[in-house]
């Protein structure tokens, strides 16, 4: 598998998101690169300034199938950072509110949000984002709650599936 | 939703929603028993489809039940096709989403990464 893989923090982000633009330049058509880097931004973004750790990974990898893009933290979690703000609540809630928009964090510091990370899987995009025991699956636009059976996620894990018709046909992760 | 006026009745449509699922799939699906499907798109992600009849509100309905992945051993998840407030979706619209959600699954298990 060929693979390109980054940790990054608040301090390192800017350099990785040059970095991950690079990539994704190279591999994804020009019409769809766009809306792919801003769903990656976004959840990179988050893993920075709402997973309690300031940083993730990225990584990158080929399939037969799709170009995958994980990222992924080791902080508290989604169900964690909303009980903080709103008060006890289950997994489920927890990412279901996440993805209607609500946030811990103050009106005035919020990003794009993972309502439209969700939007944009309009396109073709698959989204699984897991964290805890739940999962949460995005596709067409569309959203559904699922359970995460075994062991749960630390953190949150974000997987964005791009199907190889999205991907330019010399593209290769150098 | 689809709403049957006794358990009987959803039980036996329950059945035509597996046999569209079967015959309408980008899965090749078998049967094991009267009401589960069983595929194997990549070895990390084997898929299991039940169909199982509920109590609702008028009477009873089917949902699809599903399982992706291999317990204990790597990523695996499971659930209900329902819409957001946990009603049951009508046949075409519950086979249509199934095979979305499935596939998102089964694509992201595909990630060599340990998760």
């Amino acid at each position: 598998m060929i693979r390109y893989q980054s940790g990054f923090d608040a301090t390192t982000v800017g350099a990785v998101a040059v970095q991950i633009r690079q990539v994704i330049g190279d591999l994804v058509e020009g019409e769809w690169a766009h809306g792919l880097l801003y769903m990656i931004r976004e959840l990179v973004d988050n893993a920075v300034f709402h997973s309690g750790t300031n940083g993730g990974d990225c990584l990158m990898e080929l399939s037969e199938t799709h170009l995958h893009v994980v990222i992924r933290d080791r902080g508290w979690g989604i169900h964690h950072s909303l009980q903080q703000a709103y008060g006890a609540m289950d997994e489920g809630t927890a990412v279901r509110w996440a993805f209607q928009g609500v946030s811990g964090t103050a009106d005035d510091q919020r990003g794009i949000g993972l309502p439209s990370v969700l939007q944009r899987t309009e396109t073709g995009i698959g989204l699984l984002l897991e964290t805890g025991t739940v999962a949460f699956v995005g596709t067409q636009g569309e959203g559904y709650l699922i359970g995460k059976s075994t062991q749960g996620v630390e953190g949150v894990v974000a997987t964005l599936n791009i199907p190889r018709w999205m991907l330019r046909p010399d593209g290769d992760i150098g | 939703m689809v709403v049957y006026p006794n358990a009987a009745e959803a039980k036996k449509q329950a059945g035509r929603y597996l046999a569209q699922l079967a015959t309408e799939s980008q899965f090749e699906w078998r049967s094991i028993g009267s009401s589960a499907l069983f595929c194997e798109p990549v070895p990390q992600a084997p898929c299991q489809v039940m169909v199982f009849v509920v109590p609702v509100e008028g009477g009873f309905a089917p949902v699809f039940g599903f399982t992706v992945g291999i317990k204990h051993e790597t990523r695996y998840w499971q659930g209900r096709i329902v819409d957001e407030n946990g009603r049951p979706y009508p046949p075409e619209t519950a086979t249509e989403r199934l095979q979305e959600i499935l596939g998102v699954l089964i694509d992201s298990s595909r990630v060599s990464v340990s998760i």
